[in-house]
Parts: C-alpha cells; sequence; structure tokens
C-alpha cells in the first residue's frame, strides 16, 4: 500500500517534470518562433529563399536586321552555357561517359565534378561548360539526362559575312546573355532598339507557389530594323571596290552609294573590312566603318564646296576671270596648279573644269574681302556640314576637322588652302552629303541608314527630312552644268568617259598630311559625282588610299566609271537617250522608289 | 408511447457527449471532404503547370531552331553564292547595250516595302498556378452571387 502511495507520488512528479520540461520548450519554442534575433531570422529567410526559389531573367529576341529588299543581314541564333546538379543525378558514370565528349572533358575529369564535396554534400550546380554551340546544346538537351541545366545565351549569325559588317557591327559581350550587346554600326546605334526589354523574374522551384519578385515591366521583343542598304548594290560596290585596291595597289578605299534626294545610303563598302563572327583583336581592329569614322583631307573634289559657296554668296560668276601665273606667293606659302603651269586667264567655270588651285585660293580669297569677312566663309563651310556630324545613324561618326579664326592653330595659309580642300577634313559621308546639296536643288537632306523600324505588326517608316539648305536652286544647277562640264571637258579626261549618261563630276587627288608636312609618296584618290546630271537618282564618292598612279582622274576616276555603268543596269536607270523617249511617250521613269 | 417520448426527449449526460462527437465528425467529414477537392485541384493544376512548363519549353527549343534555319536560308541565298551558282548556270551580268526599255501605258513601277518574317513572341515564364484555399473559395462564392444576381434579375 505504502509502495503504491509512493509509486502514485513519485509518478506525479515525474509527471509534473515532464510537464513544466514540455512547457519550457513550448515557451523557448515560442518565443525562439516570434521573438527571434533579426539577424538569424534574416539568415534564415535568405537561406529558405535560395533554396526554394530562382531567379531567371526572361531575354526578349532581339531584333533582326534587313537590307531594303528584306536580305537578312543579322539574325538571331543561340550558344549555350551547360552545368548540372550532381545531386539529381543517379548513375554517375554513365552521365560522365555521355556529356564528356560534348563539353570536351575526359570522362575522369566530368566524374569526378559529379562526386560530392568534402564534407559529404552534393553541390546544387556545377559548371560543364561556359559557352558550347548551338547544334552541342541541342544534341545535350536531346540526352534527357536529369539534373542537366541548358541556359540559351543569344548570340548574332550575319548571313552575308563580311559584306554588310561595318555597317551593320556586330554582337557580343560577356557570357552573360544579360551583358551582351551590340557594338559599332547599327548594332551599336541601335542597340536599345534592337534589344528589346527583358523581365527579371523570382519564381519558386515548387510549381504551385505565387510566382514572387515579379518586376512590372513587360518582356518586349527588340524592333526589328529595314536598312537603306542595297545588297546587291552592296556587292557590286565592294567588288569594284577590292578589285580597285587590287589593281591600283592601294592600301585601302571606300565607296558610298547615296540618293540625294532623300539621304538615303544604299551602299557603303570598304577595305579593308573585318569578319562580324571573329572577336581576334587583330580583326575587330577593322571594325569601324572608315566612311563615317576616319577623316581625311579631300584634296580638289572639295571644290564643288568653293565653287557653291562663291556662287551663292554672289561674290563671283561664271563672267568672273583672273591671271593664272601657275604658282603665287600668299600668307608665307606657296601655292601651286597641279601641273605648277599657268593657265593665263581662265573664267569662273574653267578653274573648276582644270582643277587650279591658283583659281580656288584667289576665289576663296576675294570671297572674304567682298562677302563680309571671314565669318561669312566660315559660316557657309559650316552650312555645308563641315566640322560637324551629319548626324547619321551609325555609331562612332566623326565630325572631321574645321579649323577657324580664334582657334591657335589657324592661319591665313591654312584659309587658302581649304579652298581646294586640303587643311581641312572631312568623313566620305561628310563630303557626299555636302556635294549632295549640288545634285538636289540646293537641299542637303539628312543622311540616314534606317528605312524602317519593324515593332510586330507595325512598320514605322522613315520619313526623309531636310537638314538644311546653304545653296539657293539656282546656285546648285549653275555649280550642277559646271560639273558636267568638269567630266565633259576633253582637257580634264584621263581614263574615264560616259556614253549613256550625263554625269556630273569631280576629280580629286589630295595629299596625306604627316606630323612633318605632306607626304610626298604618296596621295588619297577620289572622285565625287552624280547621275543623270539633270535628274540625279544617285551619287557617288570612290575614294583610294595611296594608290601607285597617284591621281584622281588616273585611278579612282575609271573605278567611278565602271561602277556607274554596273549600277545603271542594277538600279534600272535608262540611258539619257532611253530616258527621254520614256518621257516623251508619256512615261515616268523615276517615279518610283530606287 | 409517452414512456418512449419521455425517455427520447429526456436529456442523458452520454447523449450531450454523442451530439458533441457527431457533430465534430461531422466537421472533420466535410474538411476532409474540402480539402481533397482542393487536393485534387492542387494536383491537377500542378500537372497542368509542368504540362504547360514543357510545352514553353518545346516551343522555346522550336523558335530557336527556326531563328537557326531562318539564318541557314539568308546563308545558302547570301550574293557570292547565288553569283557563283548563276556563273555556273550559264548567266552573266547584263551590259547597258543589251537592255531594251519599252513605254507600257499606265504601268507606274513602286517597288513596296517588303513585309517582314513576323518576329517569335518573347518566350514567357511558364504559367504558375497561385491560388489558395480562401481565393478558390472566394472564387466560388462569387460565380455563386453572380448566378443569383442574374436568376434574380430575370424574374
Amino acid at each position: 500500500m505504502i509502495h503504491n502511495e509512493t509509486l502514485q507520488r513519485r509518478l506525479t512528479l515525474v509527471g509534473l517534470g515532464l510537464i513544466a520540461i514540455s512547457a519550457i520548450l513550448l515557451v523557448r519554442l515560442v518565443s525562439f518562433q516570434f521573438r527571434m534575433d533579426p539577424q538569424i531570422r534574416q539568415t534564415f529567410a535568405s537561406q529558405a529563399e535560395n533554396r526554394y526559389n530562382q531567379t531567371v531573367e526572361v531575354m526578349p529576341n532581339r531584333g533582326q536586321i534587313y537590307d531594303r529588299n528584306g536580305h537578312l543581314l543579322a539574325a538571331n541564333s543561340f550558344e549555350y552555357r551547360v552545368g548540372i546538379s550532381p545531386n539529381q543525378v543517379v548513375d554517375r558514370q554513365e552521365v560522365a561517359a555521355q556529356l564528356a565528349p560534348l563539353v570536351g572533358m575526359s570522362e575522369d575529369q566530368l566524374y569526378r565534378r559529379l562526386l560530392p564535396d568534402s564534407n559529404g554534400v552534393y553541390p546544387s550546380y556545377v559548371l560543364l561548360a561556359s559557352v558550347v554551340s548551338f547544334e552541342t546544346g541541342q544534341a545535350i538537351a536531346d540526352l534527357d539526362i536529369d539534373g542537366i541545366i541548358i541556359e540559351p545565351l543569344p548570340t548574332r549569325i550575319y548571313p552575308q559575312g563580311d559584306l554588310t559588317a561595318q555597317i551593320v557591327g556586330f554582337f557580343a559581350g560577356s557570357e552573360s546573355a544579360r551583358n551582351r550587346r551590340g557594338y559599332y554600326g547599327v548594332e551599336g546605334f541601335y542597340e536599345s532598339l534592337l534589344a528589346g526589354q527583358s523581365k527579371r523574374v523570382t519564381r519558386s522551384t515548387i510549381p504551385i507557389v505565387e510566382e514572387r519578385g515579379t518586376s512590372t515591366l513587360t518582356v518586349r521583343d527588340g524592333i526589328s530594323l529595314v536598312l537603306t542598304i542595297d545588297r546587291d548594290l552592296q556587292y557590286l560596290a565592294q567588288d569594284v571596290l577590292d578589285r580597285a585596291v587590287q589593281t591600283h595597289g592601294a592600301t585601302g578605299g571606300t565607296i558610298l552609294v547615296m540618293n540625294p534626294r532623300n539621304g538615303e545610303i544604299l551602299a557603303m563598302a570598304n577595305n579593308p573590312t573585318y569578319r562580324p563572327e571573329d572577336f581576334s583583336p587583330e580583326n575587330l581592329q577593322l571594325a569601324r566603318n572608315q566612311a563615317v569614322a576616319d577623316s581625311y583631307e579631300p584634296g580638289s573634289v572639295f571644290k564643288v564646296v568653293t565653287m557653291a559657296m562663291a556662287l551663292e554668296l554672289g561674290t563671283h560668276d561664271l563672267s568672273w576671270t583672273y591671271y593664272d601665273p601657275g604658282c603665287f606667293e600668299e600668307a608665307g606659302v606657296t601655292i601651286c596648279n597641279w601641273d605648277r603651269r599657268s593657265h593665263d586667264n581662265p573664267t569662273f567655270a574653267q578653274v573648276f573644269i582644270e582643277s587650279l588651285n591658283t583659281g580656288t585660293a584667289t576665289i576663296f580669297k576675294q570671297m572674304a574681302e567682298r562677302g563680309g569677312g571671314l565669318d561669312v566663309v566660315y559660316n557657309m563651310l559650316r552650312e555645308f556640314g563641315m566640322g560637324s556630324t551629319t548626324g547619321v545613324d551609325l555609331e562612332g561618326e566623326s565630325a572631321g576637322i574645321l579649323i577657324e579664326p580664334g582657334n591657335p592653330a589657324w592661319n591665313e595659309a591654312q584659309f587658302l588652302n581649304n579652298s581646294y580642300g586640303q587643311g581641312i577634313s572631312v568623313t566620305t559621308l561628310q563630303m557626299l552629303t555636302a556635294m549632295n546639296a549640288i545634285a538636289n536643288d540646293g537641299l542637303i537632306m539628312q543622311p540616314h541608314i534606317v528605312k524602317a523600324r519593324i515593332d510586330g505588326d507595325q512598320i514605322i517608316e522613315t520619313q526623309p527630312s531636310a537638314s538644311h539648305r546653304p545653296i539657293s536652286e539656282e546656285t546648285a544647277h549653275i555649280a550642277r552644268d559646271i560639273m558636267v562640264q568638269i567630266v565633259q571637258d576633253p582637257a580634264s579626261l584621263d581614263d574615264y568617259s560616259f556614253k549613256d549618261y550625263q554625269v556630273a563630276g569631280k576629280t580629286g587627288t589630295a595629299q596625306i598630311p604627316t606630323p612633318y608636312g605632306y607626304d610626298p609618296t604618296g596621295s588619297i584618290a577620289s572622285f565625287i559625282g552624280f547621275l543623270p546630271a539633270d535628274d540625279p537618282v544617285v551619287s557617288v564618292l570612290v575614294k583610294l588610299d595611296r594608290p601607285v598612279g597617284y591621281w584622281g582622274s588616273q585611278t579612282a576616276a575609271p573605278v567611278f566609271q565602271e561602277l556607274v555603268e554596273r549600277l545603271a543596269v542594277l538600279m534600272e536607270i535608262p540611258p539619257d537617250n532611253e530616258r527621254y523617249n520614256l518621257v516623251a511617250q508619256g512615261g515616268s521613269p523615276f517615279s518610283r522608289e530606287y | 408511447m409517452s414512456e418512449w417520448l419521455q425517455h427520447t426527449l429526456s436529456e442523458q449526460p452520454w447523449r450531450n457527449q454523442r451530439q458533441l462527437v457527431t457533430t465534430m465528425t461531422l466537421v472533420v467529414v466535410v474538411g476532409i471532404i474540402i480539402a481533397a477537392l482542393y487536393l485534387i485541384q492542387t494536383t491537377v493544376t500542378t500537372t497542368t503547370v509542368r504540362t504547360l512548363n514543357d510545352m514553353n519549353e518545346r516551343r522555346a527549343r522550336l523558335e530557336r531552331d527556326n531563328e537557326r534555319l531562318r539564318a541557314e536560308i539568308a546563308e545558302l541565298q547570301s550574293l557570292p553564292r547565288v553569283m557563283t551558282k548563276a556563273a555556273e548556270m550559264g548567266f552573266r551580268e547584263a551590259q547597258t547595250e543589251e537592255i531594251q526599255y519599252i513605254y507600257v501605258q499606265g504601268y507606274r513601277y513602286n517597288r513596296p516595302l517588303f513585309t517582314p518574317t513576323p518576329t517569335p513572341a518573347p518566350t514567357s515564364t511558364g504559367a504558375v498556378y497561385d491560388e489558395t484555399l480562401s481565393g478558390w473559395l472566394r472564387k466560388q462564392w462569387d460565380n455563386f452571387e453572380k448566378q443569383f444576381e442574374t436568376w434574380r434579375n430575370e424574374r
């Protein structure tokens, strides 16, 4: 009985003790749950977050790039980053055997990566290859291995190869999809439009749990671009240029083809160029587009600007004449004609037909004296776009160099040199845009390379816009007629002639400046012009760097001739007599889009 | 009869307990039914989400394949290839003097801006099930209310 009572009492005590311990544990548990140290709470929360949540960036499709006729110039493709979760792999040996040849590892090396770490814990992710090709990535995906993680990394394919490389630019970056972007050309200039808008999404790895941390942005595909470039014309220009560089032993060159009526760039070929899918430093050094990024002293082709300026300011007209001594001293320098000979008393037009430096220098000097000072001349030069970018939609455009009074580097000799295109630097695009004022009745149209933007089903066409009017229509027509005479005059003819079309043009042979004066061994030979002269649809600038033949009339002009003859066929520009016949019959040969 | 009635209506201590147990059992059974329904729906939704995710992945892969094919076609149509092929077939560039121009009454040539191939829609994230039990009950209740409103308006 006593024994029972003792037992009863002890059991009660034990019971009470257990209840007390449970109560303490319960209180501790509750206190741990609800009054936790914020730091510990934060740590646990972040651990839980990492374990059950995954933040991914939903990438949009990058916009594509087409030429004006819908030929693909830049298309999207993918590379892959390959990783694996060893804790989800069942047969490690088998997986290692299957994956090793695809990710460029030995079987043993890969097998070791699938093993647990020194603490015996299997890592949740192991990177197997930072970048594999599209085909390899697809082959790995086809294996359907548990735990394999294949992330697509966007990349670009340029189906036309190096043909449009410097116009389109290239797409590159780090191994992360987010850090890839376009560089140079259209890819660089329109990066934000082409890239679209991505979205970061934090998702639970448990599919039935609500999506968290989603940004309010929506994924928006990049806008596709249609360029003004005509792939066929581009091919023609590149082909003619490459052969010309080889034939004339030049170090490089540029051919630029534009529509002066609306500012569209139809072809822009450079030599040398680069391969857009080769990211080696030597290759990428050639990625800049020389036609917009490199400036040079244009030489005599610039005389067409001098001519238009003098006519527009009214300081000179067709009856003007002067005595040409062949060479003269002015402002401490000797200015000579190309042949260093006197041409007696040439007229205003003859100064340009015979490309007389003494004539243009005299005209420039008289423009400042009669026109109201140096400011008037420099204002006109600026009106023609000298010293400022054209605003073309290509990355890396240079403004050229126009040294004006007030600049310590300015001097009067340089001012006179400017009259025949020395002591002033322009890009090929600047030079052709300036001449387009003459071709387009005095109006400079904004040069552009994007013809339309495609946003989903919407096509937004770029409307041609006038940039400014440096000269009147009348001045443009007089200048144009002199340019026609330049091409037609037997005295100015060398190795070129145009039998089917009336062409307006001007040759140029520029000296190349060096830190020690002009280089006597080389020149930049060029030819600038447009056709048909009476109703221009295309303007062209051909530039050859350091050709063996030296003179523009003997090197660049024949290249211009070959180009426009083939280009006229390609662009379906009828020969002048055919065109007049068509017009006489009521046709309108140019009432169409080129 | 009266005795039986009295017996039936009389309050017995065990009878209260039985009522309590019955009520609780009923609550538990109803709870289990609701939970089972919820579970079935969740299972169906989860399966659907997984199917959708699989389909999304397949779609993304097909889109990538299509992009690749488009680029391949463009490469095959690139001018150097076409020129080589044309030369092999005996074609050559036309010269100006070989072209004959004719006047066609009313013909107006306007090269249209090409119609682009639409770019594929962005790859969205997989559909995510975000319904809670309270949300589901609320939706049922709202539907019920809507039906009731419709019925009342019809009358």
